[in-house]
C-alpha cells in the first residue's frame, strides 16, 4: 500500500498532467492563430464561383463553428473539447468529408504500430548488446571502432538518413521499392508473396530506424557500461573471482539495464517523431504519411487528432514503463 | 610455515595521458614473507602504497597498474608457485579458495539487484563443486551466526542493510569457502567505534578457531596493536621496518615509526604530542636515497645519496635505515 | 589561447572544429554573392557541377554554390535564435527551481517533464500549418526556442542543487547575500560550461528540426536554408530527373554541419568532466 502511494500516485499524476497540458495545447494553438478557418472556408467557396446569400452565408458559418468545435467562449470550447474526446470523436477529415478523423487514423495506425514496435525492440535490443559489448571489451579494436561508428551515424536526423537510403538502395541499386505499404494490385488476404511484399516494403523503413536507433543505445549503453565495470561490486565480484559470464550478465548488465529502460521511456517521443518522418520519406502508409497529406490539403481537424492521439499514446507507453520499471529494480521495490 | 612470499616486488601504475609518461612508483622493491596461522599487520600512511600491495599480491592487476619486476609466491601444496606464471583461470580458481579478501568500506560492494543470498551462492558456485546444497545452506547460515547476523538477512537486497551489516556480509563472504589467506583492507575504517571493535574482535577469532593467516592492512596503529603478531611499516613504496608487534611499539628502531609510536595517546602522558613535520613524498618523483631523508630528524648527507636495505638488526627485527646499517658496518 | 591547444589536442575536436571553420568560411562567402539568393532564373538551369558553377545549377535558374552560402548562413541564424530562446528559458527555469525547491521545484519540473516526453514532431507540425508561410526567422527561432529548453533545464537545476550544498552557499548566505546576488554572482560560473556544452547540442537539434520542417513545406520557402533548399530539391523531383548535384549539396552540407557539431559537444563536455579534468592538471603544471 505505501509502496503505492509513493511511487505509483506520484507517476500516474505525472501522466494526467502531460495529457493535459499537451491536449491543452493541441486546443489552443489553432485558436490562437490569427486565422479563422471558418471565414476562410466560406471565401474559398465564394472564390469557386458559388453564390451564397447572407440567411445561407450565416447558417453555413454556424455548422461549420459547430463542426470546428469553434462555438461559445473558450472555456465552453474547452470543454466541448474534452467530452469529444473521451468519447474518442475528433469530427470529421476536412479533406476526406464526412469520413471521421478516427476511422482514418485506425487504418494507419497498425502501419506505424508495426514499424514502431518491431524497429525499437530490435534496435534497443541489438544497440545494447553491442554497447554492452564495446563497454566490456573497451580495448579492442572493434569495440573502438562501433564507438565511432554510431558516433558519427548518432547526430544524423531521420529525414536525411532515411533519404541517403532512399536513394542509394531504392533509386541507384534498385534493391527495393521507391515507396509505399505493398505493391499497387496485391490482393490484400494473406499469402505468402503479399506477407513477403509488405516485408520488402518495411525493410527500408525499419533499417533507417534500427541504424539510427541502435546507434543511440549504443553509445548509451557503452558508457554505461564502461562506468559500471569501475562500480566497487564489479571489482568485488572479480576479486572474488567469479566466472566471467557470471560478472558480465548479472553484475554489469542487469545494473546497466536499470537506465536504459528509463531512457527507453524518455525517447519515446522523439522515437515517435522519427518513425513518422521516416515513413514520410518513404510513403509507407502510416500515420506519418497520413500528417503529410493532412499538412498538404490544410485538414487540420486530422493534424489535431493525430496530434493528440500521439501525445496520449506516448505518454500512456511511459506509464506503462514506469510501472514495470520496479520489477527490474529492488531498490524502488522496497524501501 | 612460509604461506606467502613476495620477493623484490615492483609494481607502478603507468600513466600515458596526451602523450606524456609518468610512473607511479606504488611499490618498489618488496620483499616480505608471512607464515601461516598468524595475523600480519602493515601500517603507513595513506597513499604510501599499501592498497597496491595488496592488489599485487591477491594479483589483481589491470592497466595502468603494471608488475614491473619480482614475484609473488603461494604455497601451495606444499610447493611455492609464482602466481604471474599461472594462467587466468589457474588464478581465478585460487581467489576464494586459497586466499580471499575483504575490502575497504563495503558500502557498495554487493550487487544492488539480487538478493544477499544470491551473492553467496555467486561465489560459491564459482569454486567448488557443490553436489550438496543442503550442506551448504547450513554452511552458509553457520558463518552467519559466526559474524553476528540473522537469518534473515539473506532474503534481503543491500541497500536494506546498515553499513555495519554489510561489513559483516563480506567478512562472512570472505570465510565462506574457508581460504588459507583472508586479506582484510581497512576492515573497520568506515565504521564507527562500536562496529570497528566488533569486526576486530571478530577476525581475531575467525583466526584463532580456522587458524589461517589473515592479513590486515591499516592505517591506525591501534587496530594493529590489538591483533596484529607482526606489523610492516610501509612508506613511500618500501618496507622500512618489520618487527613483532610489542617490539614495533617498545622499541621502535626507524625514526618514521618512533614518531609514529611517539604522537600515540599514552593514558597519563599528557606531554605535547608531535607529528611528523613535513607531507608524504610524490611516488612518481620520490626523494633519492632514503626517501624519508626530507622529513627526518637524524638526517645525514649520506642519506641523500644511498638508499637503505631492510637488514635485520635483531631477532625478528628488521629496519631499512643508515643509522642501522653503518652499526653493522654495512 | 591554451584552452584552444588544449581542445585542439582530441582529434574529435579536430575534425569538428576544422569542419565548422570551413563552413563557416562558406558562410562569410555569400556575403560576397555575385547572385540573390531569392531571385530565380539567374543563370541556366540544370547544368551539371562545372567550373563556372561548381556545384551546378538547380531547376530554378539558381547556382547551388552560392544558394548553399546563404542557405547554412540562414540555418545557422535560425538555430541560434532558438537556441538564445530556449538558454534563457532553461537558466531561468533551472536557476529557479533548483535555488528554491520544494513546491515550486516540483510544479516546475512537472511542466519540464511534460515538454521533455511530448512528441513534439506533430506539435510544431500543428503550429506551423497555421501559421504557413509568414514565419521569419524570429518566429521560426521562438518556436523552436519555447520546445528545446526543458532538457538543459533539468542538467542545470541538478548542477544548481549541488552547489546549493556547498560550503560557500552556506558561507555567502549567513553573510547577508541576498538570494539573486547569490545566484548570479555566485553560481553563474559554474553553470556556464554546461550551457556552453549544451548550447552545441541544441543547435544540431534546431536545425535539423528547421531541415524536417521546411521539406514538409511549413516554413518560409522563399528564403534559402538548408531544408527549403532540400524541399525545393525533392518538390522538383531532382533525384527522378537525375539532377543528383542539386539533392546532394545539401545534404552532404547537413551531414557534416551535424557530424562537427556533435564532435565538438562531444569532446567539449569530456573535456569538462572533472574526472578526466584532474588526470590532465598534473601533466599542465609540470
Amino acid at each position: 500500500m505505501d509502496f503505492l502511494k509513493r511511487y505509483l500516485l506520484p507517476r500516474f499524476m505525472q501522466y494526467l498532467l502531460v495529457i493535459v497540458v499537451g491536449i491543452t495545447l493541441v486546443f489552443l494553438i489553432p485558436r490562437l492563430s490569427p486565422v479563422d478557418p471558418v471565414q476562410q472556408l466560406i471565401n474559398t467557396i465564394r472564390m469557386q464561383g458559388s453564390y451564397l446569400d447572407p440567411q445561407a452565408a450565416e447558417k453555413l458559418t454556424e455548422t461549420l463553428k459547430e463542426l470546428y468545435g469553434l462555438k461559445g467562449s473558450l472555456l465552453q470550447q474547452y470543454l466541448a473539447f474534452w467530452k469529444r474526446l473521451i468519447r474518442g470523436d475528433f469530427g470529421p477529415s476536412l479533406f476526406q468529408f464526412p469520413i471521421p478523423v478516427v476511422s482514418l487514423i485506425k487504418a494507419s495506425l497498425p502501419w506505424t504500430a508495426g514499424l514502431l514496435t518491431v524497429s525499437t525492440v530490435l534496435s534497443w535490443i541489438i544497440g545494447n548488446i553491442l554497447g554492452g559489448l564495446a563497454g566490456f571489451f573497451y580495448q579492442k579494436r572493434w569495440a573502438k571502432f562501433l564507438e565511432n561508428f554510431a558516433m558519427v551515424i548518432r547526430p544524423i536526423p531521420y529525414y536525411i538518413f532515411s533519404l541517403i537510403l532512399l536513394v542509394v538502395f531504392a533509386y541507384l541499386l534498385k534493391l527495393f521499392p521507391l515507396g509505399g505499404g505493398f505493391s499497387i494490385g496485391m490482393r490484400v488476404p494473406f499469402s505468402w508473396s503479399f506477407v513477403l511484399d509488405i516485408l520488402r516494403h518495411a525493410f527500408l523503413p525499419a533499417l533507417s530506424m534500427v541504424v539510427l536507433g541502435a546507434a543511440v543505445w549504443l553509445q548509451t549503453m557503452r558508457l554505461i557500461v564502461s562506468n559500471v565495470i569501475r562500480e566497487d561490486f564489479v571489482v568485488y565480484a572479480k576479486n572474488g573471482g567469479l566466472k566471467r559470464g557470471t560478472i558480465a550478465f548479472k553484475y554489469v548488465m542487469r545494473n546497466a539495464m536499470l537506465p536504459q529502460v528509463t531512457g527507453l521511456a524518455l525517447s519515446m517521443g522523439q522515437i515517435f517523431s522519427g518513425a513518422l518522418i521516416t515513413e514520410i520519406v518513404f510513403s509507407y502508409p502510416g500515420l506519418g504519411t497520413l500528417l503529410y497529406n493532412a499538412i498538404n490539403t490544410g485538414d487540420y481537424n486530422l493534424i489535431m487528432g493525430i496530434t493528440a492521439l500521439s501525445i496520449i499514446g506516448i505518454s500512456t507507453f511511459i506509464l506503462l514503463i514506469d510501472l514495470l520499471y520496479p520489477i527490474f529494480d529492488p531498490r524502488v521495490r522496497y524501501k | 610455515m612460509t604461506i606467502l612470499k613476495t620477493e623484490n616486488l615492483k609494481s607502478f601504475y603507468i600513466l600515458d595521458i596526451l602523450g606524456i609518461k609518468q610512473s607511479v612508483m606504488a611499490v618498489n622493491d618488496i620483499s616480505i614473507e608471512i607464515k601461516e596461522n598468524e595475523i600480519y599487520g602493515i601500517a603507513g600512511e595513506s597513499g604510501c602504497g599499501k592498497t597496491t600491495l595488496i592488489k599485487t599480491i591477491y594479483g589483481m592487476i589491470e592497466p595502468p597498474l603494471n608488475v614491473m619486476d619480482g614475484r609473488v609466491l603461494y604455497s601451495i601444496d606444499g610447493k611455492l608457485v609464482d602466481i604471474f606464471s599461472l594462467d587466468e583461470e589457474e588464478l581465478r580458481r585460487l581467489r576464494w579458495e586459497y586466499v580471499s579478501y575483504i575490502p575497504q568500506g563495503s558500502m557498495s560492494v554487493l550487487n544492488p539487484v539480487t538478493k544477499i543470498s544470491d551473492s553467496f551462492w555467486d561465489f560459491i558456485k564459482a569454486h567448488s563443486n557443490y553436489k550438496d546444497k543442503l550442506e551448504i545452506e547450513d554452511s552458509i547460515k553457520e558463518h552467519l551466526n559466526a559474524v553476528g547476523l540473522p537469518l534473515e538477512v539473506l532474503n534481503a537486497y543491500p541497500h536494506q542493510l546498515s553499513g555495519g551489516m554489510r561489513q559483516r556480509v563480506t567478512i562472512a563472504l570472505a570465510t565462506i569457502l574457508k581460504p588459507k589467506i583472508i586479506i582484510a583492507d581497512e576492515p573497520s575504517t568506515a565504521l564507527d567505534v562500536v562496529a570497528q571493535r566488533a569486526v576486530i574482535q571478530l577476525l581475531k577469532n575467525i583466526q584463532q578457531t580456522q587458524k589461517n593467516t589473515i592479513i590486515i592492512v591499516t592505517h591506525d596503529m591501534g587496530v594493529h596493536a590489538n591483533i596484529s603478531d607482526r606489523i610492516a611499516m610501509m612508506y613511500a613504496g618500501k618496507i622500512i621496518e618489520e618487527a613483532k608487534t610489542e617490539e614495533i611499539f617498545e622499541n621502535p628502531l626507524h625514526p618514521y615509526t618512533k614518531y609514529l609510536i611517539r604522537s600515540l595517546p599514552k593514558i597519563g602522558d599528557k606531554s605535547y604530542k608531535v607529528s611528523v613535520p613535513g607531507s608524504p613524498p610524490s611516488l612518481i618523483n620520490p626523494p633519492t636515497g632514503c626517501k624519508f631523508h626530507p622529513r627526518c630528524d637524524s638526517f645525514k648527507p649520506e642519506c641523500k645519496k644511498i638508499e637503505p636495505q631492510l637488514i635485520e638488526i635483531s631477532k625478528d627485527h628488521k629496519v631499512a635505515c643508515l643509522l642501522y646499517s653503518k652499526e653493522m658496518g654495512q | 589561447m591554451n584552452l584552444l591547444k588544449d581542445l585542439l589536442r582530441d582529434g574529435k575536436f579536430k575534425f569538428g572544429f576544422i569542419t565548422l571553420c570551413i563552413l563557416l568560411f562558406l558562410v562569410i562567402l555569400s556575403f560576397f554573392s555575385p547572385y540573390n539568393p531569392t531571385i530565380w532564373n539567374v543563370v541556366p538551369r540544370d547544368l551539371p557541377p562545372s567550373i563556372k558553377h561548381i556545384f551546378g545549377t538547380n531547376s530554378q535558374g539558381q547556382d547551388i554554390f552560392w544558394q548553399i552560402t546563404f542557405a547554412i548562413r540562414n540555418s545557422l541564424i535560425i538555430a541560434s535564435i532558438a537556441v538564445l530562446f530556449s538558454r534563457i528559458i532553461a537558466i531561468i527555469i533551472g536557476l529557479v527551481a533548483g535555488y528554491r525547491g520544494g513546491r515550486m521545484d516540483r510544479v516546475l519540473m512537472s511542466i519540464n517533464d511534460s515538454f521533455l516526453v511530448l512528441p513534439l514532431f506533430p506539435i510544431l507540425i500543428l503550429i506551423s500549418t497555421l501559421i504557413k508561410g509568414r514565419l521569419s526567422f524570429v518566429s521560426l527561432g521562438l518556436i523552436l526556442g519555447v520546445f528545446g529548453w526543458s532538457w538543459d533545464a533539468r542538467v542545470i537545476r541538478s548542477q544548481i542543487l549541488s552547489l546549493r550544498e556547498r560550503e560557500f552557499t552556506f558561507t555567502a548566505v549567513l553573510s547577508g547575500s541576498k538570494t539573486l546576488h547569490l545566484v548570479f554572482k555566485e553560481y553563474l560560473p559554474f553553470v556556464i560550461p554546461i550551457i556552453f556544452s549544451t548550447i552545441i547540442n541544441n543547435m544540431s537539434w534546431a536545425i535539423g528540426m528547421e531541415i524536417t520542417l521546411a521539406i514538409l513545406g511549413l516554413s518560409n520557402l522563399e528564403i534559402p536554408t538548408l531544408g527549403t533548399m532540400l524541399h525545393w530539391a525533392i518538390s522538383y523531383q531532382a533525384m527522378l530527373l537525375g539532377l543528383w548535384w542539386w539533392l546532394l549539396t545539401p545534404v552532404v552540407i547537413s551531414v557534416f554541419l551535424f557530424v562537427s557539431l556533435y564532435l565538438l559537444s562531444v569532446s567539449i563536455s569530456e573535456y569538462l568532466d572533472p574526472r578526466t579534468r584532474i588526470q590532465r592538471i598534473g601533466i599542465v603544471k609540470e
